[in-house]
């Protein structure tokens, strides 16, 4: 699960986004805007699509997904903060853009462990 | 695409949305929130004491470490006197109460039980208990509340764009809490390529929330404080569209302050508007600028 969602956030970092399909025209975007480590602009709509296969990988992301709630760029932690809080469905009080808030993140990530130990099915040996 | 105003718990059908908090219950959020944290926006099955498991790191950056590493041992700090903490607490917003009234120390004058003062708990068993006096309880306002529309900062002609830029001050006094208030916006609108490399390629989507909140505050305020920044950019950006598509776009939005102490009760709200963009390059803007509030 790690390497899935590694791969993710690391396609990000370098401002590699999902392509549309082949032939099809997007829609508006919308949102405020940000950029990605590598200087690339996005808006929070292109964030939430980003966030879609993350969100898709369920309950098992959310150990891989918590690291990158703390992530020095505010459009990674968004990805990851927003997959988490639809996962999990806990909205936990977060300043995403608040670069210095380390500690709320880390109470932002202490209500999705939680949540997951809570939440996983127990593996049988 | 990503559709607008898609709800939290529509994505993958388990997870409550925003703004569904049932009446007296808390969440994980809520109990493990800072001492001015208030209200999350997420209802959340009760969790007991879950086994404690260490956060996994791997190649990524600043593994979540908690601050004390030990989220399990975290409590609730008794002062906070807000919503969550007279939730799960009950007796500490009535000591809340109390300190306010300058009779903490438990130590004031005995009190008499009844008119005559006969009570005897002695006899009588466990003394009467005076009812403890109601913390006040405090609600969201709105100092100032702007929704200002304008186009897009990015002139190119492969894009088009508008621009919404929210300010808000929140009241904060003895009657009310800044964490108590939550912004929403619903947004919709329709397009069209009526001709050009595009056309035919054309969508709608109705007016819904599109999930802002003051988790998208821009300047970093917290719940706890008094501003609000955010902004919204919606349309198409470099290189989307073709010079020469002929675009017909309408983008409606409504903004509002709601407060989440009196059932999402909307407090302060702004449109809808509706603004447009129109033609191919140079594209023409309407109803724009405008603001509103």
């Amino acid at each position: 699960m790690h390497t899935q969602v590694d791969a993710v956030f690391g396609r990000l970092e370098q401002g590699r986004l999902s392509q549309p399909p082949a032939g099809s025209f997007p829609g508006p975007s919308s949102g405020w805007e940000a950029k990605l480590p590598d200087g690339t602009m996005v808006v929070r709509s292109t964030l939430q699509d980003e966030a879609r296969p993350l969100i898709a990988l369920g309950a098992d992301a959310v150990p891989s997904l918590l690291p990158w709630v703390q992530h020095a760029n505010a459009a990674i932690r968004y990805t990851a903060t927003f997959a988490l809080e639809q996962i999990t469905g806990e909205h936990p009080e977060l300043a995403v853009f608040d670069d210095a808030d380390r500690d709320g993140r880390a109470r932002a990530i202490a209500v999705w462990q939680r949540w997951y130990d809570a939440h996983r099915v127990p593996r049988r040996g | 695409m990503f559709e607008r105003g898609k709800r939290a718990g529509e994505v993958h059908g388990g997870a409550s949305s925003r703004g569904d908090i049932a009446p007296g219950r808390s969440t994980l959020s809520q109990q493990l929130a800072a001492p001015a944290q208030h209200e999350t926006r997420s209802e959340a099955s009760k969790v007991s004491a879950p086994e404690r498991r260490s956060l996994e790191g791997g190649a990524s950056p600043d593994a979540g470490a908690l601050p004390d590493g030990n989220a399990a041992s975290r409590t609730v700090p008794a002062a906070g006197g807000d919503i969550s903490i007279a939730r799960l607490f009950p007796g500490a917003t009535a000591r809340k109460a109390l300190d306010r009234d300058g009779d903490a120390s438990g130590f004031g004058p005995p009190k008499k039980n009844g008119s005559d003062g006969g009570g005897d708990a002695a006899i009588g068993g466990a003394e009467p208990q005076q009812a403890a006096p109601q913390a006040k309880k405090k609600k969201a306002g709105v100092d100032s509340f702007t929704v200002d529309w304008a186009k897009g900062v990015i002139i190119d002609p492969t894009a088009a764009k508008l621009r919404l830029d929210y300010n808000a001050k929140f009241k904060k006094d003895d009657d009310h809490d800044p964490a108590l208030a939550e912004f929403r916006q619903n947004a919709g609108g329709k397009w069209e390529i009526t001709d050009g490399p595009h056309k035919g390629a054309k969508g709608s989507s109705p007016l819904a929330d599109d999930n802002y909140s003051r988790v998208d505050d821009l300047h970093g305020n917290k719940k706890t404080d008094q501003l609000f920044y955010s902004n919204d950019n919606p349309g198409w950006g470099i290189g989307q569209l073709d010079k020469d598509d002929v675009l017909d776009y309408e983008f409606t939005a409504e903004q509002m302050v709601i407060d989440t102490s009196d059932g999402n009760k909307v407090i302060a709200k702004r449109g809808p508007h509706t603004a447009t963009i129109k033609g191919k390059s140079p594209r023409v803007h309407g109803n724009v600028p405008k603001k509103l509030g």
